[in-house]
């Protein structure tokens, strides 16, 4: 059951699965659209008549074009669609095109002439809190202020044997989906909208569009799924906008896919952040004071920077009870892109500096790094990060428990006889919250329905981005009903047909489901096996679902097709929020997932370049759903994380992208991945948990950085305190300790 | 080329083709028993061939670090070459190739390093025909690229180096290259001669590294400092010596 092949594995295998970027209609144009070339500028004049003029050019458009509301963002919609005063950073855009090709479109925007006046360019937080700093929104410079105090400090910093203050930085990462954005936006004949384009949460797309449009949001369709891949980075709008104004205009379709470099451009990033901790620990290894101060770049735009500056505070103090906490966060506007969502979300930058303290305490006091986090850890009944009451699981001890484990044996093996590489391994763990957090709407829900044809039809406005949730809906349908999974038809991502589930974000999907499943099976059942007993004669009570159809005491009695044959279709629905805390601590989560991380690297003393060669992570999660779905995300997680441990990041200069396509932004190839890539499932929960399998969308991503920097600790002594890790920082180290010396 | 194109750069009005030309994609040993390339041997060629592997290993496994398995198989040796900072080039003016050109006079023959620090052809028109490794290759052989992953990406440093040692750690002949990222590859002369007949000790070694980095003199840009490039030159360097002792 576990080991399904998932329901569209073998049309991604076969390459035959058909994106939404791949439709096609007649008579569609081709869209594209012009950003600003300057990081900060004043739009002086904008002249779009020899554009028009080229011939097959159908439709220019400027923000004269916008027919409502001039914005978008998932919370407040403060980025223009199309600029008409101000640019704020190089992804801003001006114009767009529809043309008869994609050669005409782009030759047509090199004939908008746009006059700009540069403006002071604020590529960093700190010029942007200059008090002299231009304002790049009405409201200032500062998107969200955030913070958490508990306990008195600065006593408790007075009670330490040892204090540890370090800043630590880390970069902003690409999401690197294969899949670029891009899709089909079709005016239909009846006036309504139809839009082909990926997005994690087709109705909230579907509300964003109607406040620019000015239409009903009914009278737009969004068609969402399949993707190639998000991350968290498709959720906000993208193209949709552009298409939507350039496809009412001409009335015709037009498709837009961004290049590579269009797409490096325009996109959000997770956000860079520089994290100052101050964390102090008494002689037995108690942690007693932990103060946090965060400095998010979140570039022109607020999309969901300040829930996830949120995220970053909740996490500051992990899975750990500290005496007195002390943090305070900040998001600065900059005219560096756009920050926003991101698989982890906040969590990963945090993590990375809490255990990079907590491996520099234990060393302070001279105790082992395990132990301290052992003597540390939260265990069952301990209020969340936040104070607030969570769901009771032993998660966070069985995630250190394992991992120390797996440490103890890795540490055991013999080292490699090479003069010049330096073997070395580290752990790091991790809490996550799932869910959006207290006094946010979160709302779930799903629909199960008996149709005329006898299929079991289970619908979701759940999105596939490759996460695999088709798969985790089959099982958990086929699972909970008792059905096969032949029996089941699943409808996802188009709001013509779905109810609403809420997003499909922050580890939410696979837990929805499943409580979904919980409130839908009964009434179901319930009207299944009544139908049942009605055409076969039988006491209800003895009929059951089987494969296939109705068993009576377990033999099979009564196929489904027979079952529907000449019915009404049956339709339960079920409409409820994503469990949260009962203390109303706002953006506190209720349900979390844990993780323990075990990296070995090698690391080569004459070019400074480390290898990660093997990732052990165990998670806490619940009962695992789909198996190859998990593996996929822990695996497929961790190496993500391995890229942002060592090579990924969007370098920018003066508010301009360093790099702009594969070439100079790297991801991990193959050969950078570990073979010995291991993922540990700790599936139990306590008796009365009645919350099911949890999400694992982000938590693989976690605390692997932490851990490969510790790793690299081990194996050369350098303390890692910015990501990605350069070969160059270990060789300046390296040479002052071992080369020339030896 | 399509690089060129990627980043916007347009194609020339006409392309011809010589792909259909085998004699310019084989591999031969000569006469005088020199190794004979043809310009348009693919780099996947170069890492496999029988006699490359035979009688120039280091040269295959220097083509098996070039872009990737695809690229490998269309992009070709003479290409590497004609774009000017190929990664194919240290090891190749290591093992002091030679370049054949087909001129207007006829073929015209010139060290590679010839044409790596003019980086045109010796005249207008001129089609490169022939790489060409004066044979045997008797000496010890070294290559290492580092790139900022582990395949699949532009060079940040690449040090080449052919050195042929007496019984008594005395060095008979040496040429060593290095080369990365924008970096014209280039010989170590200095360094070259520096230890062209010397004994090698390890004091030596350590004024051999300074050394290095000084001629080397190898620039740096965002991803990588001119610092570091040229540590690494040295450590990669100095550290075959070492293990030739």
């Amino acid at each position: 059951m576990k080991k399904n092949i998932r329901p569209d594995g073998k049309a991604k295998v076969t390459g035959k699965m058909k994106y939404l970027t791949d439709l096609s209609f007649p008579h569609m144009l081709y869209g594209k659209i012009l950003r600003s070339p300057y990081p900060h500028a004043r739009i002086l004049s904008i002249s779009t008549d020899e554009a028009q003029r080229l011939p097959g050019v159908q439709a220019v458009i400027t923000h004269k074009d916008v027919p409502a509301l001039n914005g978008f963002g998932i919370v407040t919609p403060d980025q223009p669609v199309l600029c008409k005063d101000i640019v704020r950073y190089v992804g801003d855009a001006v114009a767009a095109v529809a043309a008869d090709s994609i050669e005409i479109a782009a030759r047509a925007l090199e004939l908008i002439g746009i006059q700009y006046e540069p403006l002071p360019v604020l590529d960093c937080p700190e010029k942007a809190l200059e008090e002299t700093a231009p304002l790049l929104h009405p409201d200032g410079n500062v998107l969200h202020r955030a913070g958490f105090q508990k306990g008195d400090i600065e006593k408790e910093f007075s009670q330490c044997a040892k204090i540890v203050e370090e800043t630590y930085q880390v970069p902003r990462q690409l999401h690197a989906y294969m899949e670029t954005e891009g899709g089909v936006i079709v005016p239909e004949k009846n006036g309504s909208l139809t839009v082909y384009v990926g997005t994690q949460h087709g109705f909230k797309d579907q509300f964003q569009l109607a406040r620019i449009l000015g239409m009903p949001a009914e009278r737009i369709r969004i068609v969402s799924s399949p993707m190639g891949g998000s991350f968290g980075g498709k959720d906000e709008l993208n193209i949709q906008p552009y298409g939507a104004l350039l496809a009412l205009k001409t009335g015709k379709p037009v498709k837009i896919h961004q290049t590579r470099q269009e797409s490096m451009r325009s996109s959000i990033k997770r956000h860079p952040m520089k994290i100052t901790m101050k964390t102090g620990i008494d002689r037995e290894g108690r942690l007693r004071a932990h103060q946090t101060r965060i400095v998010a770049d979140t570039g022109a735009y607020a999309t969901l920077g300040p829930a996830i500056l949120d995220f970053a505070v909740e996490h500051a103090a992990g899975p750990y009870m500290i005496q007195a906490v002390d943090t305070k966060g900040i998001s600065v506007f900059t005219n560096n892109g756009v920050s926003g969502e991101f698989r982890g979300f906040g969590g990963n930058q945090v993590t990375f500096a809490l255990e990079g303290q907590i491996d520099r305490l234990a060393e302070a006091i001279g105790m082992d790094g395990i132990a301290v986090r052992r003597l540390n850890i939260r265990s069952k009944q301990d209020p969340g990060p936040l104070g607030q009451r969570i769901v009771e699981t032993d998660g966070a001890l069985d995630v250190l428990e394992s991992a120390a484990a797996v440490y103890a044996e890795k540490k055991r093996l013999p080292l490699k006889q090479d003069t010049w590489k330096r073997t070395g391994v580290g752990m790091a763990v991790t809490m996550h919250g799932g869910g959006l957090g207290f006094g946010r709407l979160d709302p779930a829900g799903g629909r199960l329905s008996f149709k005329e044809d006898g299929k079991i039809e289970i619908a979701f406005g759940f999105e596939e981005a490759g996460q695999g949730i088709l798969a985790v809906i089959e099982a958990i349908t086929a699972g909970q009903l008792g059905c096969a999974k032949e029996d089941i038809s699943i409808i996802i991502g188009d709001t013509s047909l779905v109810p609403s589930s809420g997003s499909t974000t922050a580890s939410r999907g696979t837990s929805m489901v499943w409580h979904s499943l919980q409130r839908l099976k009964k009434p179901f059942l319930q009207k299944l096996l009544a139908r049942a007993a009605r055409k076969t004669g039988i006491e209800e009570k003895r009929l059951s679902v089987g494969p296939g159809g109705i068993q009576v005491n377990g033999e099979y009695k009564l196929s489904f097709q027979e079952l529907a044959a000449g019915e009404e279709p049956i339709v339960v629905a079920a409409q409820f929020d994503f469990p949260v805390s009962p203390d109303p601590i706002d953006s506190a989560h209720f349900l979390y997932t844990y993780s323990g991380v075990v990296a070995q690297v090698e690391a080569d003393l004459l070019t400074g370049r480390i290898r990660v060669t093997g990732l052990h992570q165990t998670t806490a999660a619940g009962p695992v759903v789909n198996e190859m779905g998990y593996i996929g995300q822990i695996e497929g997680g961790g190496v993500m994380a391995l890229g942002y441990t060592l090579m990924e990041d969007v370098t920018m200069t003066e508010g301009h992208y360093a790099v702009e396509n594969f070439d100079s932004y790297l991801i991990p190839g193959i050969v950078d991945v570990p073979f010995n890539l291991q993922v540990r499932a700790i599936e139990s929960l306590p008796a009365e948990d009645h919350y099911g399998p949890r999400g694992v969308g982000e938590i693989g991503t976690v605390a692997v950085a932490p851990a490969i920097a510790s790793a690299i600790y081990d194996a050369v002594g350098l303390r890692v305190s910015r990501l990605p890790v350069k070969p160059e920082a270990l060789l300046q180290s390296i040479e002052r300790s071992v080369l020339y010396e030896s | 080329m399509q690089m060129q194109r990627e980043q916007g750069i347009a194609f020339p009005p006409h392309l011809i083709s010589l792909e259909r030309i085998r004699e310019l994609a084989d591999i031969e040993e000569t006469v005088d028993r020199s190794i004979r390339i043809g310009a348009l041997t693919d780099l996947e060629t170069c890492r496999t061939h029988s006699l490359i592997k035979r009688k120039c290993p280091v040269l295959g496994k220097a083509a098996g670090t070039i872009a990737s398995p695809a690229v490998r198989n269309r992009g070709t040796l003479g290409g590497n070459i004609l774009y000017g900072v190929g990664d194919a080039i240290p090891i190749l003016l290591a093992l002091d190739a030679r370049l054949s050109w087909f001129c207007e006079g006829g073929i015209q023959s010139e060290p590679l390093a010839g044409f790596v620090d003019r980086k045109e052809a010796p005249e207008e028109g001129a089609i490169l025909t022939d790489i060409i490794i004066p044979s045997p290759v008797k000496g010890r052989c070294f290559f290492h690229k580092v790139g900022r992953r582990e395949a699949f990406i532009p060079s940040v440093v690449t040090v080449a180096m052919y050195v042929e040692v007496t019984g008594s750690n005395t060095v008979k002949m040496i040429r060593m290259a290095v080369g990365g990222g924008v970096n014209t590859p280039m010989r170590l002369k200095e360094c070259e001669e520096m230890v062209s007949g010397k004994q090698l000790t390890d004091g030596f070694m350590s004024g051999l590294a300074s050394r290095i980095k000084k001629e080397s003199a190898l620039i740096g840009d965002v991803f990588a400092s001119a610092d570091y490039r040229r540590t690494v030159a040295a450590n990669l360097l100095v550290r075959e010596l070492q293990s030739v002792l």
